[in-house]
């Protein structure tokens, strides 16, 4: 999707997010993921690394390489996406302990993501298409 | 995780859903319905003996787990057979009750706007809000339905 789209859906995501408390923890984490996901394309995408063909659901679903060059361009925001990824077996489909203390987290990471996001700029890199590896196609 | 852990998080997961409202907070409403109805789907797949009840946790890939070390930290573990975390990623090693077969089907159904509507930007049209919400309520009903009659809530 363009950056533009996915900015609308992390946007919409944080709306919808106020009307929950870290109560409600698995989903805050959630929202965090979804909305997270969506900057960290916005900012794939605007950093050129990315073609909006190209998004990414997961960090932990990156081709090596690629997560690679995001965490060498930016590791507060891999990281800070990754976290919550991990936070989702623990809390969200999980029962341990400390689902409201990982909600407040996850939404500390949410903004480091989204920070990140709103300061890309273009790098200049090779097209993405070039450096995309695929064995099916 | 337990059959009781697992409608613990249906009832927390479902009581978000409703609050939710489902045209504006789409994406949200949704994601709590699938968390909700995979959740509920574990409880009725443990309860049938599908799959087992086993302590660790689920992550986001297949085989991969979270298990609690004695001294009280986390780490990744492969093995198969316990939680699931989609039915269409999933091989089953029992035999599957058909009364749960049409939950997973609903689950599936479910799941079929997930990546069109909350990732790629399709159209949420009022019909596929309706769909979303019969397939949730269908998962809920048998998985429920069923839990209650194997007697396996502790």
């Amino acid at each position: 999707m363009t950056p533009e789209r996915h900015r609308d859906f992390a946007e919409r995501i944080t709306r919808s997010m106020e009307k929950l408390t870290t109560t409600d923890y698995e989903a805050v984490i959630e929202g965090c993921m979804l909305a997270g996901t969506h900057w960290f394309n916005v900012a794939l995408h605007e950093m050129g690394m990315s073609a909006p063909d190209q998004d990414v659901m997961h960090v932990e679903y990156m081709v090596v390489h690629e997560r690679r060059k995001a965490w060498l361009v930016s590791p507060a925001m891999v990281e800070a996406l990754e976290r919550i990824e991990d936070m989702r077996a623990l809390h969200v489909r999980g029962n341990a302990d400390g689902g409201e203390r990982a909600a407040a987290a996850a939404l500390l990471c949410l903004e480091v993501i989204r920070e990140a996001a709103t300061d890309a700029k273009p790098l200049g890199l090779t097209s993405p298409h070039r450096g995309h590896v695929s064995l099916s196609t | 995780m337990d059959i009781t852990s697992h409608m613990q998080k249906v009832a927390r997961m479902d009581a978000v859903h409703r609050r939710l409202d489902r045209e504006a907070d789409f994406e949200l409403w949704y994601w709590m319905a699938l968390d909700a109805g995979n959740q509920a789907m574990n409880a009725a797949l443990h309860a049938a003996g599908v799959t087992a009840e086993e302590p660790e946790l689920a992550s986001q890939v297949n085989d991969i787990y979270m298990r609690r070390t004695e001294a009280g930290e986390w780490e990744r573990v492969v093995k198969r057979g316990a939680d699931i975390i989609h039915p269409q990623m999933s091989e089953f090693d029992n035999p599957m009750p058909e009364k749960l077969q049409e939950a997973i089907d609903a689950l599936h159904a479910l799941e079929s706007y997930r990546d069109p509507c909350i990732r790629l930007g399709k159209e949420v049209t009022p019909e596929i809000v309706d769909s979303c919400a019969e397939a949730y309520g269908k998962v809920l009903a048998i998985t429920r339905d069923f839990v209650a009659s194997e007697g396996s809530v502790s």
